[in-house]
């Protein structure tokens, strides 16, 4: 093999090696300092995974956190997933959500027709915060007791208030129909604050014979017709939206 | 710098950077993790890079990518190198790698065969006639050839380091090495008799 041993160096061999040398020079300093720099700081590659695995995991939260809002959508108190439906409210606050009034009505009416009075009523106070409604009703919605959850009387006073709220909710802003609904409103809470006072206290409410159960407090924008149902200072209000004799 | 005599299978010193090839404490730290070491090596081996792609054929720029792209693929595999004395070989077979890869994506066989691409215009006004001749002779040989040519003439591998990465005994290397250097000087004469 040793006749093949290039010893000799022609023109060719030497004009190419100058070549390079020439071609190595023509890359100044700066460049390959900026070149080592750079890939010594890029480790593409392992950057590349860094993406991807990153990307995925936020992929599967996005898909994640959707399918646990969809789910957390219908999801009222006592619900296991009802503080996600809050944490997502707070999310949403954030991002500019005016108002939950109607989630909170939503729920107040899923509550009623379980049977959860209490629940309901808390509910419906949220509504009416959202509404900036005072209600009065805070004092009550924390303390109701077995009596006022599970009164008839009370679930219909409820229903009533929350279809108010509701009117007062879609009504135009500064409307005088959202006025009146407003008044309405107001008058209805009294008397809910009112009943459930008496519950909770063991005074049950006093029971027209000729009534089913509260079921005649009819209030502009409810289903309920007709008249009060008891004697107490608040059933006496005028149902008339647009009255002002409202109770102090 | 340690000077052996040509032919006998060792390395050829002809290097232009006199920390190049790296010394064997400077790739042993930089294999155990020593980043300025291994900036180093870099700052060093980048020129050599741009120089043999362009050498072979490609354009300033591709063989900027390409040098980048190889200091990049050092950089992740370095920590893998487990003969730090065959560094160089390896540094090597990481751009003759690098190369093959971008042949392989353009789906153009072996496009620097056709031409050595133009140099550019700054580069035009500076080449001597020599380099311009030599480049000239350089596009007429084979792909295959010319690395061969560049890794042995220009930096100066062995043919043990060159039949290492090309999967060849260093016998067959010799003959390869021996081929292309006639190959070129018969082309380089021609030109020289036009």
């Amino acid at each position: 093999m040793e006749r093949f041993d290039p010893v000799q160096s022609s023109d060719a061999t030497d004009a190419l090696r100058s070549y390079g040398e020439w071609l190595q020079s023509r890359v100044s300093p700066d460049d390959a300092l900026l070149a080592a720099t750079r890939a010594l700081g890029g480790h593409r590659p392992r950057t590349r995974r860094r993406w991807v695995v990153a990307v995925a995991v936020a992929g599967l939260l996005v898909i994640s956190n959707v399918g646990l809002a969809a789910a957390s959508d219908s999801a009222v108190p006592g619900d296991p997933l009802y503080g996600l439906k809050r944490a997502y409210e707070q999310v949403g606050d954030l991002l500019g959500v005016e108002s939950h009034a109607s989630e909170r009505l939503r729920e107040a009416e899923v509550l009623l027709a379980r049977g959860h009075n209490d629940a309901a009523l808390q509910a419906a106070d949220e509504a009416l915060e959202e509404l900036n409604i005072p209600s009065g009703l805070g004092p009550f919605t924390d303390d109701v007791g077995e009596p006022a959850a599970s009164n008839s009387e009370l679930k219909a006073l409820t229903e009533d208030l929350v279809s108010l709220a509701r009117v007062v909710h879609e009504s135009a802003k500064d409307s005088d129909s959202r006025q009146a609904a407003i008044e309405a409103v107001r008058e209805q809470a009294k008397r809910v604050a009112d009943m459930a006072r008496s519950l909770s206290q063991g005074q049950g409410p006093t029971e027209d014979p000729g009534q089913d159960n509260g079921q005649g407090q009819g209030t502009p924008g409810s289903d309920h017709g007709g008249g009060p149902s008891d004697d107490s200072p608040s059933n006496t209000a005028p149902r008339n939206p647009n009255s002002k004799g409202r109770q102090p | 710098m340690d000077e052996r005599p040509v032919g006998t299978g060792h390395r050829v010193t002809r290097n232009v950077s006199a920390s190049w090839p790296p010394p064997l404490s400077a790739v042993q730290a930089a294999v155990s993790g020593d980043r300025h070491a291994l900036h180093g090596i870099l700052t060093d081996g980048y020129p050599r890079m741009v120089g043999f792609f362009v050498g072979i054929g490609l354009n300033r720029h591709e063989a900027e990518d390409l040098a980048a792209e190889s200091s990049l693929e050092v950089v992740i595999s370095i920590a893998r190198l487990r003969s730090p004395q065959a560094f160089e070989a390896w540094f090597w077979a990481i751009a003759r790698n690098r190369l093959r890869t971008t042949f392989r994506k353009r789906r153009v066989p072996r496009p620097v065969d056709a031409e050595v691409s133009p140099a550019t215009p700054e580069e035009t006004a500076i080449i001597s006639e020599e380099h311009a001749r030599i480049r000239s002779a350089m596009s007429l040989l084979s792909t295959r050839d010319r690395q061969l040519l560049w890794l042995r003439e220009v930096e100066g591998l062995s043919y043990d380091d060159i039949g290492s990465r090309l999967g060849a005994t260093v016998g067959t290397v010799r003959v390869a090495c021996h081929r292309a250097r006639q190959r070129l000087e018969d082309v380089y004469t021609r030109g020289e008799e036009k």
